[in-house]
C-alpha cells in the first residue's frame, strides 16, 4: 500500500494506452456514472436544506434546473442512475459469480444498455 | 513469470495473516447499500419525476403525505454512504501518494458526514412545519 509505484503487483488499466472496447467502456462507464451520481446527491441535499432553511438558495436552485442547461444535466442525472443501477446489478451477479463467460458478458452488458435508455424514457415519460 | 507478478497471492503468503477485516466490511457495505438502492432510488426517481411542479409549497405537501419524509431520508443516506465508499475505491485506484490519499478520505469522511447531518436535519424540520 505504501509503495505501489515499486511493485509489481498489477495497476488499474492506464486508460491512456488502454484500446476501448465495449466491455472496458462500459465498465469505467460504471465508474464515471457512480461519480457523477455523487455530484447529484451534493445537489440534492443542497436543495433540501434550501427548501427547509433558505429560500434564496432553493429560488437559485429551482432557477437553474428549470433553465435548459438544468434540465440537460438533471436528465443526464437520470440517466446515469438507471445506467449505473442496471449495471450495478450486473455487478451484484459477478460478485455471486454468475455470467462471467465472455458472450454472456457481451450480452449483459448490451441488455444493461437496452434497460437504461428503457428506464429514462419512463421517467421522462413520467414526468410530462 | 516471476512469482511476485502472479496476480493471485500465493496461498502460503496469505495462510495465517487472518480475515480481510476492514476490506470486507468494506466491499461488503457496498454491496449491501446497492442492493437498498435498487428499490430506493428508482421510487426516489420515479416519485421525482411524477410531482406536479417542484415549488417550495408543492414539495414540501408531497413530503409531509405518507411516509414520503421516511423514504427519502433513508435514500439519502443510503445513497451518500454508499456514494462515499465509492468514492473511496476510486482514490485507492489512483491517488498513490499516501499522505495524499489519506488527506482526501478524511475530507470525504467529514463532507459526508455533513452532507449526511444536513440531508436528516433538513428532512427533519421540514416535516415538522418549522
Ligand atoms: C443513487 C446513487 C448512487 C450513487 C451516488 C452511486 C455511486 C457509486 C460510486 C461513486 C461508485 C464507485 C465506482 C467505482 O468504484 O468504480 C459506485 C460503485 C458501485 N455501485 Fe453505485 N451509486 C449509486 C447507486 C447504485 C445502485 C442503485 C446500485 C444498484 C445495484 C449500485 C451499485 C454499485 C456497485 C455494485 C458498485 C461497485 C462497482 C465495482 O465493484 O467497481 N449503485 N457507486
Amino acid at each position: 500500500m505504501s509503495q505501489p509505484q515499486t511493485s509489481s503487483r498489477p495497476l488499474s488499466p492506464h486508460l491512456q494506452v488502454y484500446k476501448p472496447q465495449i466491455t472496458s467502456t462500459l465498465s469505467i462507464l460504471h465508474r464515471l456514472t457512480g461519480l457523477w451520481l455523487a455530484v447529484a446527491a451534493a445537489v440534492l441535499v443542497l436543495w433540501l436544506y434550501g427548501l427547509a432553511f433558505d429560500a434564496s438558495l432553493f429560488q437559485a436552485l429551482t432557477g437553474f434546473f428549470s433553465g435548459l442547461f438544468g434540465k440537460v444535466l438533471l436528465f443526464s442525472w437520470v440517466l446515469a442512475f438507471n445506467y449505473h443501477l442496471c449495471n450495478g446489478i450486473r455487478h451484484l451477479f459477478w460478485d455471486a459469480g454468475k455470467g462471467f463467460e465472455l458472450p454472456k458478458v457481451y450480452r449483459s452488458g448490451y441488455l444493461v444498455l437496452a434497460a437504461s435508455l428503457i428506464l429514462s424514457v419512463l421517467v421522462w415519460l413520467g414526468s410530462l | 513469470m516471476k512469482k511476485e507478478q502472479m496476480t493471485p497471492t500465493p496461498l502460503v503468503q496469505a495462510i495465517g495473516l487472518g480475515s480481510a477485516k476492514a476490506g470486507f466490511s468494506h466491499w461488503w457495505l457496498q454491496r449491501l447499500t446497492a442492493i437498498f438502492l435498487i428499490p430506493l432510488g428508482l421510487w426516489f426517481v420515479f416519485s421525482l419525476a411524477g410531482v406536479p411542479d417542484y415549488s417550495a409549497a408543492t414539495i414540501q405537501a408531497w413530503l409531509r403525505s405518507g411516509l414520503n419524509a421516511f423514504w427519502l431520508g433513508l435514500f439519502a443516506v443510503t445513497a451518500l454512504l454508499h456514494a462515499r465508499l465509492g468514492i473511496e475505491v476510486v482514490v485507492e485506484d489512483y491517488v498513490h501518494t499516501r499522505w495524499l490519499e489519506v488527506l482526501i478520505k478524511t475530507l470525504l469522511s467529514l463532507a459526508m458526514a455533513s452532507a449526511i447531518a444536513l440531508a436528516v436535519f433538513s428532512i427533519l424540520s421540514l416535516v415538522r412545519g418549522a
